[in-house]
C-alpha cells in the first residue's frame, strides 16, 4: 500500500511542466543519441550529465533516465535501416530487423521494435517498482563485508557473461579496478600513483574515461575499418514499405515480448550485465522456444521483438541494484550514480528512506517516458533516418567535439579532455583485440566500493569477518561459482566436440 | 628499496621515464613475440605484455607507500590484490595463445587514417589551450571533414558555422557550461 501512496505522489511530482518537458527532451535526445552510430546510451547519459548540474535533482535525474531509456530504443532505428546498430544492444535487433528491411518490410520491423521496446520497458519498470523496496529493506542490514562480496560478485558476473572472451572481460575489469587505486587512498590518505600530478589526486574522473572508452574508441574503430557508411536503403524504398504492423501481428508476438521483457529485467539486475547481454540471451531463449525458430536471423518479427523487449526491460533491471544497493547494473547506470552523487543523493537503501520523492518520481517518470517513446518513435522515425544518413566524415568530427565538451565540463579541466583522448586510444586498442571496454568502467565504479568496504570490514571484524557472515559466504561462493562456470562450459564444449569428431 | 628511487619514480619525471621504458619494452618484445607466439598473435601479446608491465610498475611503486599509522589494512593491499588477479588472468590468456586456442589478431584496417586523425586531435587540443574551444573547434571541424575526404565546401563551412554557433548558444548561454577560452584570448582580451 505504501508503494501506491508513493507512486501517486511520484506521478503528481512528475505531471508538471518542468519534469514533463525534461521527459520529452530526454526521450528525443535519447532516441537521437541511440540512433547515431558511435554514440551509446552510456555516452548519451555521460554527455548530458554535466549539463544537469544547474537543474533541480528530480528534473536532472528524470532527464538522464529518459535519455538512458530512450537511447536503448534509438539504436534499433539504424540497426534496422542500414544494418549499423546505433548502440551495442541493437546488434541483436539487426539480426532480423535488417533482413525485414531488405524484404521491403521496414515498417514491420520498426513497428515491432517500437512497441516491444515500450512494452518491455513498462514491464521492467513495474518489476523495479515492486521489488526495489523489498531489496532495499534487506540491503539496509548489509555489512561492509557483504558489500565487498557483492562487488566481487558483480565483477565475476562480468567475466562469466563475457562468453568466449570471458578472460579478456575479466582482465578489463581488473584493469578498471587497478585504475581506481590511482589517487589519494580513501581510508589512509596515502598518495598512490599520483606522480606529483595534482590532477591525479582524485584519480581519473569516470566521465572522461567513459566517453573515451565508449565514444572515441568507437570513432577510431570506424576510422580504421568503415568510413564509407552504409546507405543502401533509399528514403523512397522505406516510404513505399512504411506499413506498421497490425494489432493482430503485435498480438502474435506477445508471449515472446513478455518473456523477453522479464528475462531482460532479471539479467539487467545482475551488476555488470548490460542490455546487450540481455538482448543476446533473450533472443537465444526466444529462438529456442519459438515455433518459427528456423526463420530467426532471416527476417522473423519475433526476433526483433525479443531483442528490443529485453533491451528496454533491462533498464528497469539495471536500476534495481543502482537504487537499492548503490551498485551499477550497467555502464549507463554507472554514470547515473555520478548524477545521484552530484545532487547529494547517495544511492543505496537509505535513498528510499531519505528521498522517496526522488525515487518514486523517477519510477513515475520512467513509465511516462515509455509512453513518450511511443509517440516520439511513431512521429519521428522518418526524421531520425535523415539524421543518421549524415556521412561519417561529417559526423565523426562533431562527435569528437561533443565528447570533449562533456569531458571538460566535469571539472573544467583540460586534463580530463586529455584523459578522455587517452582512454579513447586505449579503448580502441583493446577493442581491436576483442577486449571489451564495459568491464573497465564497471571496475572503475566498483573499485572504490570494493576497497572501502573491504578495509572497513577488516577494521570492524578482522579478516575472518568474510568467513563468518553467512551472507558474505554465500555471495563469495556465488562469485567463485560464477567464475568457474566458464571453465566448466568450455570443458563440456570440448568434450562434445571430441565426441562428435570420434 | 632506496628512498631516492621511490621519490624519483613517484615524480612527474619518473612517470615519463616509466612510459618511455614501457614503449622500449614493448617495441623490443615484438621480434620475441613473433618468434615465440607467431605473427598472428602479435597485437594481443603486446596488449598482455603491456598489462603485465603496468601491473609490475604498480607493484613496484607500492613498495614506497606509507604504512598505516593507526593500524588497519595497509593501502598496498587492494592494489596488490588486483595486480595478482591481473597476473593470473594474463597468464591464462597467454596459455591460450601458446596452445593456439585463442583467436588470431584481426586484420588491420586503415591504421594511417587513425594515426592522422589522432595527431590532428592532439593538435586540436593544443590549439584549444591557446585559442579556446570555439576557434579551435571551428578550425578542427573544417580540417576534420576535409581530412576524411569530404570535399563539399559549402556543407563543410555551413555545418561548422552552425555547430559552433549552436555550441555557444546551447552550452554556454543555455546550460551555463564554461568552455575553454584559451590562454592567448584571455591574455589579449581578458576574462
Amino acid at each position: 500500500m505504501e508503494i501506491f501512496t508513493y507512486m501517486i505522489q511520484g506521478f503528481s511530482d512528475i505531471v508538471q511542466i518542468g519534469p514533463l518537458v525534461a521527459i520529452v527532451l530526454g526521450v528525443i535526445t535519447g532516441v537521437a543519441v541511440g540512433a547515431m552510430p558511435g554514440l551509446s546510451p552510456a555516452m548519451g547519459v555521460a554527455l548530458l550529465l554535466p549539463f544537469t548540474f544547474q537543474l533541480p535533482p528530480l528534473i536532472g535525474l528524470v532527464l538522464l533516465c529518459s535519455v538512458y531509456l530512450a537511447s536503448n530504443y534509438g539504436g534499433s532505428i539504424t540497426a534496422i535501416a542500414i544494418n549499423t546498430p546505433g548502440t551495442p544492444s541493437a546488434v541483436v535487433t539487426a539480426f532480423d530487423g535488417y533482413p525485414l528491411n531488405r524484404m521491403g518490410k521496414t515498417g514491420i520491423a520498426m513497428g515491432h521494435s517500437l512497441v516491444s521496446s515500450v512494452v518491455g520497458g513498462i514491464i521492467g519498470i513495474i518489476i523495479l517498482i515492486i521489488f526495489a523496496q523489498p531489496l532495499a529493506m534487506v540491503a539496509i542490514q548489509m555489512h561492509p563485508a557483504e558489500y565487498f562480496a557483492l562487488a566481487v560478485f558483480g565483477l565475476t558476473t562480468v567475466a562469466s557473461l563475457g562468453g568466449d572472451h570471458w578472460g579478456k572481460a575479466f582482465l578489463a575489469a581488473l584493469f578498471g579496478l587497478l585504475i581506481t587505486t590511482v589517487g589519494i587512498d580513501p581510508i589512509g590518505g596515502v598518495r598512490r600513483y599520483t606522480f606529483g600530478v595534482r590532477f591525479l589526486f582524485d584519480g581519473f574522473a569516470l566521465i572522461p574515461a567513459l566517453i573515451g572508452l565508449f565514444a572515441l574508441s568507437e570513432l577510431f574503430m570506424k576510422l580504421e575499418y568503415d568510413m564509407k557508411g552504409n546507405s543502401d536503403v533509399t528514403i523512397e524504398d522505406r516510404s513505399a514499405n512504411d506499413r506498421w504492423p497490425s494489432i493482430k501481428e503485435y498480438w502474435a508476438v506477445k508471449r515472446t515480448t513478455v518473456q523477453s521483457a522479464v528475462m531482460g529485467t532479471l539479467i539487467g539486475i545482475f551488476p555488470g550485465a548490460g542490455s546487450a547481454i540481455a538482448s543476446f540471451i533473450s533472443y537465444d531463449f526466444a529462438k529456442r522456444t519459438s515455433k518459427n525458430s528456423e526463420s530467426f536471423g532471416k527476417g522473423q518479427p519475433e526476433g526483433v521483438a525479443a531483442a528490443e523487449a529485453a533491451n528496454s526491460a533491462s533498464v528497469g533491471g539495471a536500476l534495481v541494484p543502482l537504487l537499492t544497493l548503490g551498485i551499477p547494473g550497467s555502464a549507463a547506470t554507472a554514470v547515473l550514480i555520478g548524477a545521484l552523487l552530484i545532487h547529494d543523493l547517495v544511492p543505496g537503501p537509505q535513498l528510499f528512506r531519505d528521498s522517496p520523492d526522488i525515487v518514486y518520481g523517477i519510477f513515475a517518470s520512467l513509465l511516462i517516458a515509455n509512453i513518450a517513446i511511443l509517440f516520439v518513435g511513431f512521429g519521428g522515425s522518418k526524421l531520425w533516418m535523415q539524421v543518421i544518413k549524415l556521412k561519417p566524415a561529417i559526423l565523426t568530427p562533431i562527435i569528437l567535439t561533443v565528447s570533449f565538451i562533456g569531458s571538460f565540463s566535469v571539472q573544467n579541466s583540460m586534463f580530463d579532455v586529455a584523459a578522455c583522448f587517452g582512454f579513447g586510444i586505449l579503448g580502441w586498442i583493446l577493442r581491436r583485440y576483442k577486449f571489451p571496454v564495459s568491464p573497465i568502467v564497471l571496475g572503475m565504479v566498483l573499485g572504490t566500493l570494493a576497497e572501502e568496504n573491504f578495509r572497513r570490514a577488516v577494521l570492524m571484524g578482522g579478516y575472518s569477518v568474510f568467513f563468518t557472515r553467512p551472507a558474505t559466504l554465500i555471495l563469495l561462493f556465488l562469485s567463485v561459482a560464477s567464475f568457474a562456470v566458464p571453465f566448466i562450459q568450455q570443458r563440456r564444449r570440448k568434450r562434445k566436440m571430441a565426441n562428435t569428431k570420434s | 628499496m632506496p628512498k631516492e628511487l621511490g621519490v624519483f619514480l613517484n615524480s612527474t619525471n619518473g612517470l615519463w621515464t616509466l612510459l618511455a621504458i614501457m614503449a622500449v619494452f614493448l617495441v623490443s618484445m615484438v621480434p620475441v613475440v613473433k618468434r615465440v607466439f607467431g605473427k598472428e598473435y602479435l597485437g594481443q601479446s603486446l596488449v598482455l605484455l603491456g598489462m603485465l608491465y603496468l601491473a609490475g610498475i604498480f607493484f613496484l611503486l607500492s613498495l614506497w607507500f606509507r604504512p598505516p599509522r593507526l593500524g588497519g589494512v595497509p593501502s598496498t593491499v587492494i592494489p596488490r590484490l588486483w595486480i595478482v588477479g591481473i597476473v593470473l588472468v594474463v597468464a591464462y590468456l597467454f596459455s591460450r595463445i601458446i596452445t593456439k586456442t585463442e583467436e588470431h589478431d584481426p586484420a588491420s584496417g586503415d591504421l594511417r587514417r587513425v594515426l592522422r586523425f589522432s595527431i590532428s586531435v592532439i593538435i586540436y587540443l593544443i590549439v584549444m589551450v591557446y585559442l579556446g574551444y570555439y576557434i579551435s573547434s571551428f578550425l578542427y571541424l573544417v580540417y576534420g571533414m576535409w581530412s576524411l575526404s569530404y570535399r563539399r565546401w559549402p556543407v563543410i563551412l555551413g555545418v561548422t558555422v552552425v555547430w559552433v554557433a549552436a555550441s555557444y548558444f546551447v552550452f554556454y548561454r543555455l546550460l551555463y557550461v564554461s568552455l575553454p577560452r584559451g590562454l592567448l584570448i584571455i591574455a589579449l582580451f581578458g576574462r
